[in-house]
């Protein structure tokens, strides 16, 4: 328990990580986002993040792991971004009588943003894989038929999307 | 008696995780034998924990498939892969004007995002699906429903998060069903049919076909249902107590009974069997129908809807339909 206490931040510690950290996430992420309600916003969720984390290198140092959960934010922004913007793209091409509602959009958009994020890390072609057998419901030969690759490639891609999707879904 | 909150995130075994895998991979491969399938089969009956894992493997393969079945397979694929390809400057111009919603601060380990994924059993958009849990315990789950289910030392919970499930309980085993609403203790020999979050019935409701149950709402309160009855719960509320009819259980042969059932309604209750979005007109969704509709081929009772009622069906990929007066 000792051990563990440690190893948590305590909210005095965020406390002080964020007066005398604040104002290098906000300039990090305005660098990134070129825009400062956004990077104000965002440096607010990165140091909610911390009260999660664990990570004991958290105080021994601070920018470096601050650095890198305002990165991983900003990059799942990004993906959210052209995630919405490829869908409006769908969307344009559709009668408006047709379109779906907003209440609609925003649902299929979180769900697909769910299942982005549980895929994310894994390589495009692993990814690849795994769509085609899991959402078009293909076999190994007909995928490697059509990528160009042995079943047993197909194979060995399957597992290790299982494996990835499991430990972002349940833990490694 | 109290709720209990519930967690499914036991560990498992990594060793029977990777058995488990090695199995999926190979039975989805397409090439799998009749014998290999039925020792896949024997395999997950050996041991409760290898059913466990063989069911969460499924699960995340039937998460990704209930969250986007609004769309189209290829094209849920190429927005997943337009979502990590473009780049972020052009990302930028592109979204000039457009509002965003900032998904930032929530984990994706929230269960309404991907509620298929997280339980121990779920069921995909127009699949039914039968399952004995105990000796004298029959459950059959409609489409879209995800339950867990939890052994504890004074009996069985089953926690019913979305969806619909018919219940018969034919010896003493000891079972209850918690819903966000509800607690709910039927009595042995009873048949009964539980659902959250349906259309047209807020919270949970209880369907009584035989037996009796006790219900208890998060505050305490206490009911009594007998066979023949049914009633809606809220959080701190209970709708009347009416009288079930006949047509309430079809679902379970695949059917759909309407007796002058407003259109929209009906298309409510289709929608839910069928992939994609069903939308309905609100000029001719009072109109009342009758009769039975499929609920295993949803597209031929929309078929079936355009010949009996001044209506007809406007379908865009497939997916999205749109009922308009005719």
């Amino acid at each position: 328990m000792l051990r563990e206490s440690l190893h948590m931040p305590s909210p005095h510690d965020i406390g002080e990580l964020y007066l005398q950290h604040h104002g290098w996430v906000v300039s990090l992420l305005r660098r990134k986002l070129g825009n400062r309600d956004q990077a104000l916003d965002m440096a607010q969720d990165t140091f909610v993040r911390l009260l999660r984390s664990e990570m004991p290198s958290l105080l021994r140092e601070p920018r470096a792991y601050l650095g890198t959960v305002a990165n991983r934010l900003c990059i799942q922004h990004f993906r959210r971004q052209a995630l919405e913007r490829a869908y409006l793209n769908s969307l344009a091409l559709m009668e408006p009588q047709h379109q779906p509602d907003e209440e609609t959009r925003l649902l299929v958009l979180e769900a697909l943003d769910a299942v982005g994020q549980v895929l994310d890390g894994l390589g495009s072609r692993v990814r690849e894989i795994f769509l085609l057998s899991q959402l078009d419901g293909w076999t190994y030969p007909q995928i490697a038929e059509h990528l160009g690759l042995t079943t047993n490639v197909v194979q060995k891609a399957m597992l290790k999307a299982y494996r990835h999707c499991y430990a972002s879904v349940y833990g490694p | 008696m109290r709720m209990q909150p519930f967690s499914n995130t036991q560990a498992l075994d990594p060793e029977v995780l990777e058995q488990a895998m090695l199995w999926m991979v190979r039975l989805q491969s397409g090439l799998s034998s009749q014998d290999e399938r039925i020792a896949c089969q024997r395999w997950r009956q050996e041991n409760t924990e290898h059913e466990r894992a063989w069911q969460r493997l499924n699960g995340i393969g039937q998460g990704l498939r209930e969250s986007t079945h609004a769309l189209a397979a290829p094209d849920a694929r190429q927005l997943l892969n337009a979502r990590t390809q473009l780049s972020r400057r052009g990302v930028l111009r592109g979204m000039a004007g457009v509002a965003v919603l900032l998904a930032a601060g929530q984990g994706i380990r929230q269960r309404n995002l991907l509620p298929g994924v997280f339980s121990d059993y779920a069921t995909a958009t127009g699949e039914r699906r039968s399952l004995t849990l105990d000796e004298g315990l029959d459950l059959k789950l409609d489409t879209r429903t995800t339950l867990d289910s939890e052994a504890l030392a004074d009996g069985r919970l089953l926690t019913l998060n979305s969806g619909r499930i018919l219940m018969e309980l034919r010896s003493s085993v000891s079972v209850r069903v918690a819903t966000p609403e509800v607690l709910i203790e039927p009595a042995v020999g009873s048949r009964l049919m539980i659902s959250h979050g349906l259309p047209g019935a807020f919270g949970t409701r209880v369907q009584l076909l035989r037996g009796d149950a006790l219900i208890e709402q998060a505050q305490g309160q206490r009911f009594e249902l007998s066979g023949g009855w049914q009633q809606a719960f809220s959080i701190d509320q209970a709708g009347p107590v009416t009288s079930l009819g006949a047509a309430a259980s079809a679902w379970v042969q695949g059917q759909l009974l309407a007796e002058r059932m407003p259109l929209g309604e009906l298309l409510a209750e289709l929608d839910r069997y069928r992939p994609g979005f069903l939308r309905c007109d609100p000029a001719i969704a009072p109109l009342p129908v009758s009769g039975a509709f499929s609920i295993d081929q949803p597209e031929a009772s929309l078929d079936l809807l355009t010949k009996v009622l001044p209506v007809r069906v406007h379908k865009v990929l497939g997916y999205w339909a749109n009922v308009l007066p005719a």
